[in-house]
């Protein structure tokens, strides 16, 4: 670089000198401009500790966050008793290979209500700010329970040599990510076809099947906080929950929500080049807890029911094809009765009825070994529970749009209905208003008689 | 009357548990006030639900009292469909024991009873609908004590209700 430097300074001598310093001066241009360009590549380059701009770039990082408010992202969406924010001073790098790095800023929450205000303290899981080559905004929610109960409900969650899940939501596509990892490092199970699979329906957000069957809503998790100071640590208490289980009072207060989340997290897709973690900020403390309100029911014993709890007269299966693989049955004159109901004023609005004149079921009934797979009381009961659902899902898209028409209503209820035949069935069974073309034998069909 | 209409109830609830383990459904069961507005139908579309054990030792006024006292959150929850599962949840509803207080604006009576309902919250599909959760504040009134207490619509968290289960008292 002297050198060259020292050839930007040549003297005047002959002309065939000058040609040459021309040429040279030139090549020297070049070769600075050059330069130039290699330190903006490498200014350009991922995050790392090392960056000679270290200073600067998270800075732009936060000045993004707030250009795009993403904050809104963290608002409580029951109570808003807690604001959260990025600790930007405890920021943590983490380079992942040439072209990806992670940047981790703890979110802090702050309780205020009346005269009580100040740093909260989180239990049951770790939120992070996760930004992503400096331009991707993540919500982390780090979760190092399997299960939620009452022994690890109240801990802090360690997130050195991670042990759990992590659901990445992206903030600006409100995609989410459930990655799972044990002792710090990603668990993945993914072919590489599998991965350039899941790669392919990331870059056709919306209209690819792979997407739409590796997605579902998984993560449903709430936020409670204690109304008021714990008496046992002289702090706010929040509590994160994986499935919402209530804390019960702990040393004399109780806890209220303030937010719940439930996301439609997309397992098994290959999530390019994770987030390991971002190192041990923490240590464990806080105790178990029995939740006062929600318990898990008691298994009963198995028996060869009836299936009394369903309408008798409403369903009814037979095997359609000669090798007993597939059983149906239709039921007909479907209906129900919706309206916007206020119980301030007592009265409902909006009010129609949705009605399907006729949805046939579809459930495996043996498997090519011969295996029975589901009983014909057994199709019945999946077949009740998937209207069940799939009317509430309806009822839901209705009360966000009360002026559907009741035919886009019938036609949505339909579409859940199959979603969730198929839930409930791995994807074996169907549901719709047609079914199938040339059974075996005839298949049955029942008018809905509400009992 | 009421205890054998549970007891024919806990047939077919018992039915569904059976159901609901062979297929590995994951339900949960939270007890607590319900309150449902007979003017608005046999089989109540929506009722409002106050999760929280009672422990029966004062009145079911008493323990209305004191929950709206601690702010709780009051949830309207979308009942009708579990007709698909509860063939005899109107008759059932109407066999549970219940007493009146008032809610509203203007103050009107409505029945409420205390009750374990039993949800579903096995992973499910997402459907994309927001639930409402504007704040609201239904004024209520218990003994002639005027109050009011937040209702928002019921978390998807909670998952589906699956089995409205009377609890005498």
């Amino acid at each position: 670089m002297k050198m060259k430097l020292n050839l930007c300074k040549g003297k005047h001598i002959g002309f065939s000198i000058k040609l040459l310093i021309v040429f040279f001066i030139s090549f020297t241009l070049v070769q600075c401009k050059k330069e130039k360009l290699n330190e903006t590549e490498f200014s350009s380059k991922v995050l790392s500790k090392n960056s000679v701009d270290l200073q600067e770039r998270p800075k732009n990082i936060k000045q993004q966050y707030y250009k795009l408010n993403l904050q809104k992202d963290f608002i409580g969406k029951v109570k808003q008793d807690v604001t959260w924010s990025p600790d930007w001073e405890k920021s943590t790098i983490q380079v992942i290979n040439d072209t990806v790095s992670y940047v981790f800023f703890p979110m802090n929450g702050y309780y205020s209500k009346g005269n009580i205000k100040g740093l909260a303290k989180t239990r049951g899981a770790k939120f992070y700010l996760i930004v992503k080559n400096e331009k991707e905004f993540y919500k982390g929610v780090y979760f190092n329970a399997e299960k939620d109960d009452s022994t690890n409900v109240k801990k802090e969650v360690v997130v050195g040599h991670f042990t759990g899940k992590l659901i990445l939501n992206n903030l600006q596509t409100k995609q989410s990510f459930l990655i799972k990892y044990n002792d710090g490092k990603v668990l993945d199970n993914l072919t590489k076809d599998q991965k350039l699979a899941s790669a392919k329906s990331m870059s056709l957000r919306g209209t690819s099947s792979y997407w739409e069957t590796q997605c579902h809503q998984e993560m449903k998790y709430c936020v409670y906080t204690s109304d008021g100071y714990s008496y046992c640590g002289g702090a706010v208490d929040i509590v994160v929950s994986y499935n919402c289980v209530w804390p019960s009072p702990q040393c004399g207060v109780s806890y209220y929500m303030i937010d719940y989340s439930e996301e439609t997290v997309c397992e098994d897709i290959w999530f390019p080049d994770p987030p390991i973690d971002p190192g041990d900020n923490g240590g464990t403390g806080g105790g178990g807890g029995d939740d006062g309100v929600t318990d898990d029911v008691p298994n009963g014993e198995m028996s060869e029911s009836d299936y009394l709890y369903t309408c008798p007269d409403n369903f009814s299966f037979s095997v359609v094809t000669t090798n007993d693989l597939w059983q149906e049955g239709v039921l007909t004159n479907i209906y129900c009765n919706l309206g916007i109901l206020d119980f301030m004023t007592q009265t409902i609005s909006n009010a129609k009825t949705v009605q399907i004149p006729a949805v046939s079921f579809g459930i495996p009934y043996k498997n090519i070994e011969g295996t029975l797979l589901y009983t014909q009381n057994q199709a019945k009961a999946i077949a009740a529970d998937a209207l069940n659902e799939a009317e509430k899902d309806m009822r839901k898209k209705y009360k966000a749009n009360p002026y559907l028409t009741s035919g886009q209503l019938a036609d949505y209820w339909v579409a859940r209905i199959n979603i969730r035949l198929k839930e409930y069935t791995g994807n074996r069974g169907r549901a719709g208003r047609t079914g199938s073309q040339s059974p075996s034998q005839p298949i049955p069909s029942r008018p809905y008689n509400p009992c | 009357m009421l205890v054998l209409q549970i007891l024919l109830s806990m047939l077919s609830i018992s039915d569904y548990l059976q159901h609901a383990k062979s297929q590995s459904r994951q339900l949960h069961s939270v007890e607590g006030i319900v309150i449902y507005d007979p003017g608005m139908g046999s089989l109540p579309q929506d009722i409002l639900f106050l999760p929280g054990k009672w422990d029966k030792k004062g009145s079911l006024e008493d323990f209305i009292t004191k929950k709206v006292g601690d702010k709780e959150i009051l949830y309207q929850v979308y009942f009708q469909g579990i007709r698909w599962i509860m063939f005899d949840v109107e008759k059932i509803l109407h066999s549970s024991k219940f007493t009146e207080i008032k809610i509203g604006k203007p103050l009107r009576n409505v029945n409420v009873t205390y009750a374990e309902l039993i949800f579903d919250k096995t992973i499910n599909v997402s459907n994309e609908e927001i639930i409402d959760t504007r704040d609201r504040y239904l004024p209520i009134s218990v003994h002639g004590k005027n109050s009011n207490i937040q209702l928002i619509d019921l978390p998807d968290s909670y998952g589906t209700l699956k089995i409205y289960k009377p609890i005498m008292w």
